[in-house]
């Protein structure tokens, strides 16, 4: 469930986080299923991302093309 | 402000209100993201009306309908006393898989019935799993009073139906409480639609239940790991609970040989106790027989050591289990073998349906109601006491079980 | 009799958010399949007269078709003594607010960058919004005026749907709203839409079958020729 269809490359660069936040997040995922702190700091960046990705309103250019020649069909973009 | 997080989970059909009940807490302690509030605000504007509660239930319900927060087992909201967590799954059987296994930390629930309904089939199955977990912290509230004029009578029918049938499965309500949902009654605000009613509103009721204990202030239970023969003899465990110091008078289970702690060590480092959590090493004053399984104790205030035990298992093994079969099981650190004297009771983990009574076998996936018995005297907890030493799981070559220990001898 | 005209109301969607009051006692599609493509101008000309207006319509050309005026005498309305329509197409359109609506709809789609799209996105839609609170006022005038005939037409779940089809948010909003007008009506009334709604990513194309419901019969598939007779 946590990192479903998520397929990354197997590169991994290092970051620093102040120790005080490990621990915290060492005590927050005790019970839960995440294995490592690491496991969890990456499913929690990789949604903050996703989100910022893929705003609600995603559409393809296709779409919008697609749209704009049934508009012009239907007489609406003389 | 308390500093920790009550948890919480709220039981019933999702018919009676659970989840308007849900999206009433949140909105009521303003705990919903702003944005999406404010998305809705602007829309009811655009449309030329006020924002109401019903409009944000079906924002949330479409988030949950369009998988958004499939996610997501956990709801968060805030009273000024205290932060919440409901816990929560959309699939039924992942919530009864944590719930039994332990995996989930409820230290409360909300039990929801329909006024109209009343007690139905369907209460009593979602009350059978509450009973499961024996949890002490139960709310039981009577929804959509708007529903039968927020009577009084009505009320009073339903709440004595009620109780009788979860006196019979031991759960003992600490409130009943009449409320709408979907109009805000008696959640968080005292509305005037119910005079007759005084008391508490389902927040108050809740900031008045205790979280678990604080680890530490428990008894010690330091679970023995391994024990290693350098230039002394180191006993190396885990603190599950307690504090265990230098100069402690301690006894070990099953023996029950006492004895004083003489150090207390930490890898690489200087200490004179270790707190609930720490993986660490002690040495004692005398020689004892001592061997990984062990549970060191303080005096005062004993676990259980016995070889029959009441539980409730979740079976998660495609191989069904037969009566008469010998399992490995498991807790803390101890490993015996052990067969299951009785199956007591089997439920379907998605239906909650009772399947049947003294049964001779559990499938997988089910749930069930069972007295174990362990060729060897085991250390071992009511779970709702203590955690650590109150779950546990069966296995074959793999764990085919998680349960948790509701009854001891 | 009263009419409940709503442009590009989606029978899958009236049914997905249980809209109780747009569904009343009979509902179900119109046939609309006689037409080369579902166009707002031509299926209301159609409606209107009871005969299938396509050619002549077309033949106006795409600007000047949206300035169609038929005759009251050309409609089944004539049939009424103090018959009151709202900004029906074909009709008494609103030309001006309309002719706004398509402009930004172009501007929209000129447009580069997101940003800019986004700003003549919620622009379109606020001159929808705002109009649609005119009709709706306009509308619950019209119901306590005793007429014996009045035709509301709302245009909102066109033309916002066309850029925001697939907000759910949004849209369930809207048909929420639209259920609620039909709650407000007190006599018996027939709701009816030209075509429906189908989604293209955020977007919103015509459907190909439009909506009815009445309270008193279900008139099964009807075509949208066919109201003038049924209504009677």
């Amino acid at each position: 469930m946590i990192s479903e269809g998520r397929k990354m490359s197997k590169e991994y660069g290092e970051i620093k986080v102040p120790k005080e936040i490990i621990q915290k997040i060492k005590e927050h995922i005790k019970d839960t299923e995440f294995k490592s702190v690491d496991e969890y700091v990456i499913f929690v960046l990789e949604e903050v991302i996703s989100d910022e990705e893929e705003p609600e309103e995603v559409f393809s250019e296709e779409d919008e093309k697609k749209v704009k020649e049934r508009l012009k069909a239907l007489g609406y973009l003389s | 402000m308390t500093e920790e997080k009550l948890k919480f989970v709220i039981v019933g059909h999702v018919d009676h209100g659970k989840s308007t009940l849900i999206g009433r807490l949140l909105y009521d302690t303003h705990s919903l993201p702003e944005g999406k509030i404010e998305e809705i605000k602007q829309l009811c504007e655009s449309l030329g009306k006020d924002i109401e509660f019903g409009y944000i239930m079906d924002h949330l319900e479409e988030e949950r309908d369009q998988g958004i927060t499939i996610d997501t087992a956990q709801t968060f909201f805030s009273t000024e006393k205290r932060d919440y967590v409901i816990i929560d799954a959309p699939g039924h059987v992942e919530f009864v898989k944590n719930m039994i296994s332990g995996a989930s930390q409820a230290e409360a629930a909300v039990l929801i019935v329909d006024a109209q309904e009343g007690v139905k089939e369907q209460t009593k199955r979602h009350a059978y799993i509450l009973g499961m977990l024996g949890l002490s912290q139960v709310i039981a509230v009577i929804n959509k009073m708007d529903l039968v004029a927020f009577g009084q009578e009505r009320f009073e029918t339903v709440k004595k139906d009620l109780m009788e049938f979860l006196s019979n499965i031991n759960i003992k309500p600490s409130y009943v409480i009449p409320i709408s949902a979907k109009n805000g009654d008696f959640i968080a605000s005292k509305t005037g639609t119910m005079d007759w009613y005084d008391g508490p509103t389902v927040l108050e009721a809740l900031d008045t239940f205790r979280t678990k204990e604080n680890a530490n202030k428990k008894p010690l239970r330091f679970v023995v790991q391994d024990v290693y023969s350098f230039d002394k003899r180191i006993i190396a465990g885990r603190v599950e609970s307690g504090i265990i110091r230098k100069g402690d008078m301690i006894k070990v289970l099953p023996t029950g040989e006492k004895t004083r702690v003489k150090s207390v060590e930490e890898y690489l480092r200087n200490v004179t106790e270790a707190e609930a959590g720490k993986s660490i090493g002690i040495t004692t004053e005398d020689k004892l027989f001592i061997d990984r399984g062990n549970v060191i104790v303080s005096d005062g205030d004993m676990p259980a050591v016995t070889s029959r035990i009441k539980a409730n298992v979740f079976w998660m093994d495609r191989t069904p289990f037969k009566k008469g079969e010998s399992l490995h099981f498991r807790c803390a650190t101890q490993e015996v073998n052990c067969e299951i004297e009785k199956i007591c009771r089997v439920i379907n983990s998605s239906t909650l349906e009772l399947i049947t009574e003294d049964a001779t076998e559990i499938n997988n996936r089910e749930v069930a109601s069972i007295i174990i018995r362990t060729n060897k005297p085991v250390v071992v907890e009511n779970f709702n006491k203590m955690e650590e030493l109150g779950r546990f799981v069966l296995g074959r070559e793999d764990t085919c079980a998680g349960g948790i220990i509701t009854e001891l001898e | 009799m009263i009419i409940l005209a709503i442009d590009a109301l989606e029978y899958t969607l009236v049914e997905e958010f249980n809209c109780t009051n747009l569904k009343q006692k009979f509902y179900g599609k119109t046939n609309i399949k006689e037409f080369s493509q579902p166009r707002t101008m031509v299926l209301w000309s159609s409606f209107m007269t009871g005969k299938n207006m396509e050619k002549e319509i077309l033949a106006r050309g795409d600007k000047e078709m949206w300035n169609t005026r038929i005759d009251l005498k050309e409609t089944f309305f004539n049939r009424f003594r103090d018959p009151k329509i709202i900004d029906l197409p074909g009709f008494n359109y609103e030309k001006e607010q309309h002719a706004k609506e398509r402009v930004l709809l172009r501007n929209y789609f000129d447009a580069q960058g997101n940003d800019e799209k986004n700003k003549i996105r919620t622009e379109y839609n606020n001159i929808a919004f705002e109009h649609h609170r005119r009709v709706k006022k306009e509308f619950n005038e019209a119901l306590d005026a005793r007429h014996d005939f009045v035709l509301g037409y709302f245009s909102l779940a066109d033309v916002v749907g066309h850029l925001n089809f697939g907000n759910r948010m949004m849209m369930k909003m809207i048909y929420k709203d639209l259920d609620e007008i039909a709650g407000t009506i007190k006599e018996s009334f027939i709701v009816l839409s030209d075509h429906g709604m189908e989604k293209v990513g955020i977007f919103g194309d015509h459907s190909n079958y439009g909506f009815w419901s009445t309270d008193f019969e279900d008139i099964g598939n009807p075509r949208i020729t066919e109201f003038g007779r049924i209504i009677k």
